[in-house]
C-alpha cells in the first residue's frame, strides 16, 4: 500500500540509468518506481512537514514585514 | 505562470496559498527569495519564529529548497535579457527589473501583496504589458 495514491508514468531511460535504478532498488530491498519515486521526492523537496507549515503560514504576514524592514536600506531589493 | 511577491511565496510554501485569479504553476524570483530567505533566518534568529521552531535552520531550508509542488524559484538567467532591458527602460532596480523581465519573458502573470506594490510598478508593468493584481491577505 502507498501513503498516497500513485500515479503510472512512462518514461524513457538509458540503459545505465535502467541498470543504476536497478542496483539500488536491489541493495535497498525495494523497487525501481520506489527508488525513482524517492529520487524524485528528494530532487523537488517533496517531504511534508504540517507543523512548520502551520507556523511558517502562520507568520508569514511578520516575516514580510520584517524582508520590507531589512530591505529598506538595501536598493537592490527594496520597493521603490 | 504566476509569479508571486515573497509574502504570497511564503503562504505558498505554507500550503496556504489565497486564490490568485489564475492558473498556473506559482513561482518567485530570486530576488523575492532572497528578501524571503533573510527575513526567515534573521527571524530564526532573534525574532518569533526561534521561539516557535525548535530549530530554525529547518525554516532557513524550507524556504531555500522549496517544495516544487507548491512553489518553484526561476532562474534569473533565463530572461536576463529582459531584466536589463527593463532595468534600462524604466530605471528599475534589480528587484523590479528581475520581476518584470522575468514575466515578459516568460508570458506570466504577477501577483503582490498591497504593502509590495511599488509606487512606480504598476505603470511598468501595463507599460510592458505585464498582467498585476494585487492579492490582498
Amino acid at each position: 500500500m502507498y501513503a498516497q495514491a500513485v500515479h503510472r508514468t512512462n518514461i524513457y531511460l538509458t540503459e545505465s540509468e535502467q541498470a543504476g535504478l536497478d542496483a539500488r532498488a536491489a541493495a535497498e530491498g525495494s523497487t525501481r518506481s520506489d527508488v525513482v519515486r524517492g529520487i524524485v521526492d528528494r530532487e523537488l523537496n517533496l517531504a511534508e512537514d504540517t507543523d512548520l507549515d502551520d507556523i511558517l503560514g502562520e507568520l508569514a504576514a511578520e516575516l514580510a514585514d520584517r524582508a520590507r524592514a531589512l530591505a529598506s536600506d538595501d536598493p537592490d531589493v527594496r520597493i521603490e | 505562470m504566476i509569479i508571486v511577491d515573497d509574502h504570497l511565496a511564503l503562504l505558498a510554501i505554507a500550503g496556504r496559498l489565497p486564490d490568485l485569479g489564475d492558473r498556473g504553476p506559482v513561482v518567485t524570483t530570486c530576488c523575492f527569495q532572497f528578501r524571503m530567505a533573510r527575513a526567515v533566518s534573521d527571524s530564526g534568529r532573534s525574532g518569533r519564529l526561534s521561539r516557535r521552531v525548535a530549530d530554525p535552520m529547518v525554516a532557513s531550508q524550507r524556504v531555500l529548497h522549496p517544495p516544487a509542488n507548491r512553489l518553484v524559484v526561476l532562474d534569473p538567467r533565463s530572461s536576463m535579457d529582459d531584466t536589463v532591458r527593463v532595468a534600462l527602460t524604466h530605471r528599475a532596480n534589480l528587484l523590479l527589473a528581475e520581476l518584470v523581465g522575468a514575466a515578459v519573458s516568460r508570458q506570466a502573470s504577477i501577483r503582490l501583496t498591497r504593502a509590495n506594490v511599488g509606487r512606480s510598478w504598476p505603470a511598468v508593468m501595463e507599460a510592458e504589458g505585464v498582467d498585476l493584481a494585487i492579492i490582498d491577505v
